[in-house]
């Protein structure tokens, strides 16, 4: 598998003959190989490569002149430019699956006008680079036949219009169903879950009827060859797909963390200085890449981002990552990328041998995270030692910007109020104690007319 | 050309089945877009003309 230069294949990228992703020596290329020349040479002959990078939907890459990984199966070497952080659709808002789907049915039409069609449509084709969906995935084009019709229709409804299906009609939750299934959600289950009303619409052929169908013809031998699907068809085909994804619309309501700000006990003034202290302490750290851990709706990765620093901004609610992305699509910024993610339970690696899909640990590491208004929630609601979570965060990033909330916050009486007390150690001292031994304390404020302080640390060398 | 994901039969032929539907489906919203342009062009014409030369 891996050659005498320490090539790396990436893992999940072993299903399609056509060429993998391997890194040598810190860089990413992708080999194209031999079996895929001729679609390979429509893809960059036809122009339809470069008009999709033009409009900013595929990913550009350039032809680079470097010793194949698998020489005996090599075409060509491609050098893609680097997505910042590889993200998966079970971190996906419920726009951004939505933004992901239409992305792949825009390439889709694309490629037609070009002569060609999507041989896939998986939803870990796609990744966001800042508010930006973009198809990463220079293989995935076939020359189109005239007749067949489309190969990837099941994979998109599986990948895109199900889940949306559900989050849109069911509970915006049942995203989190693609961690459990890496080929998207199967439709007989999408179907039994689904409400009625949705049998009334276009669902009802791309899902439910979908669904029946697989099922009836499930393991039987069928001769296709004489049925054709006309090109107008295919087209109507898309179009169908594309305005069943546009319906489906999912409107965030408020939840605990989504109305956070307004129910967190700063006035606008102390808001204001942890701003300012934060945006100091930011000037102090110079990171080159920020992690904002439980960031909200963005508040605080907006000061990162404001500063050209790319920045990823972990929630772990669908509707604060969701107004999060909502707002940075309309600000069209391109450093700062809104994720779901339960810290308490972050990505595990899925797939085969639990390694085509990695954990969010290994996808990267930050310069410097945030962890503001975070840690009482670790430390008291789930009961997660505070040596746990300085060990976590020493393993994330060098520098830590950390907030702590003693006991005497209104917020941490709260989370206290319905518990007995089990946390003697969840001081000051504590907390310093703790922390000290993973990080160098830097610098420290008090946040004025508040009991909390922020604090700039270093992670040890030694740690 | 070869496929490597298998399609499904059933999802094969459920494509087939809604094709033609989806097809005129299709055809009849092109139809109405290029009369939609078309109207919009005489209209846009029209007012051109109406407007008062300066």
């Amino acid at each position: 598998m891996t050659s005498l230069r320490s090539d790396v294949e990436v893992p999940g990228s072993f299903r399609d003959p056509s060429g993998f992703l391997f890194w040598r020596d810190g860089v990413l290329y992708r080999q194209v190989n031999a079996v895929y020349r001729d679609d390979y040479d429509l893809l960059i002959g036809s122009g339809l490569s470069g008009a999709l990078v033009d409009d900013g939907l595929l990913i550009p890459h350039e032809e680079v002149d470097v010793e194949p990984a698998r020489p005996e199966l090599a075409y060509k070497i491609l050098k893609p430019t680097p997505v910042p952080f590889v993200s998966y659709p079970y971190e996906w808002c419920f726009s951004q699956l939505k933004d992901a789907a239409l992305t792949t049915l825009r390439v889709q039409k694309r490629a037609l006008e070009f002569g060609m069609s999507l041989k896939d449509s998986s939803a870990y084709n796609v990744q966001f680079v800042g508010a930006r969906p973009v198809l990463i995935d220079t293989l995935s084009f076939e020359r189109y036949h005239e007749g067949r019709p489309w190969v990837a229709y099941r994979q998109f409804c599986q990948h895109f219009l199900a889940p949306l299906a559900l989050m849109a009609h069911r509970d915006v939750r049942l995203g989190q169903l693609l961690r459990v299934y890496i080929d998207g959600i199967p439709l007989d289950l999408a179907s039994s879950l689904l409400p009625l009303r949705t049998r009334f619409s276009s669902l009802l052929m791309h899902v439910h009827l979908h669904a029946r169908s697989q099922k009836r013809f499930a393991d039987k031998p069928v001769n296709l060859d004489k049925r054709r699907m006309s090109r107008l068809a295919f087209r109507g085909l898309i179009d169908s797909l594309e305005s069943a994804v546009k319906r489906l619309r999912w409107r965030p309501h408020g939840t605990e963390w989504a109305d956070y700000y307004d129910e967190t006990n700063y006035s606008p003034e102390a808001f204001e200085h942890k701003k300012q202290i934060v945006s100091q302490l930011l000037d102090e750290a110079k990171p080159t890449s920020v992690w904002d851990l439980g960031g909200n709706v963005g508040v605080f990765s907006r000061l990162a981002s404001d500063r050209g620093i790319g920045t990823v901004c972990f929630d772990v609610d669908p509707v604060a990552v969701e107004r999060n992305y909502l707002r940075c699509r309309r600000e069209e910024r391109t450093n700062l990328l809104p994720l779901l993610l339960d810290l308490t339970n972050p990505s595990p690696g899925i797939g085969w041998a639990n390694q085509e899909r990695a954990p969010v640990q290994d996808r990267g590491r930050a310069h410097t995270l945030l962890a503001l208004a975070l840690v009482h929630h670790l430390a008291i609601s789930n009961n997660v030692p505070l040596e746990r979570i300085a060990r976590l965060f020493s393993r994330l990033c060098d520098t830590l910007i950390v907030e702590f909330v003693p006991k005497t916050d209104s917020q941490v009486q709260r989370l206290l109020a319905t518990r007995e007390d089990i946390f003697p150690d969840y001081t000051q001292e504590g907390f310093e104690r703790e922390f000290g031994r993973c990080f160098e304390l830097r610098d420290s404020a008090a946040i004025p007319a508040s009991h909390r302080t922020l604090h700039l640390m270093a992670r040890r060398q030694e740690v | 050309m070869f496929a490597y994901l298998d399609a499904g039969t059933g999802s094969y032929i459920i494509q087939l089945v809604i094709a033609g539907f989806l097809g005129g489906l299709f055809a009849i919203k092109l139809f109405w877009k290029k009369i939609g342009a078309l109207l919009k062009r005489v209209f846009s014409r029209k007012r051109e003309h109406d407007q008062p030369p300066e």
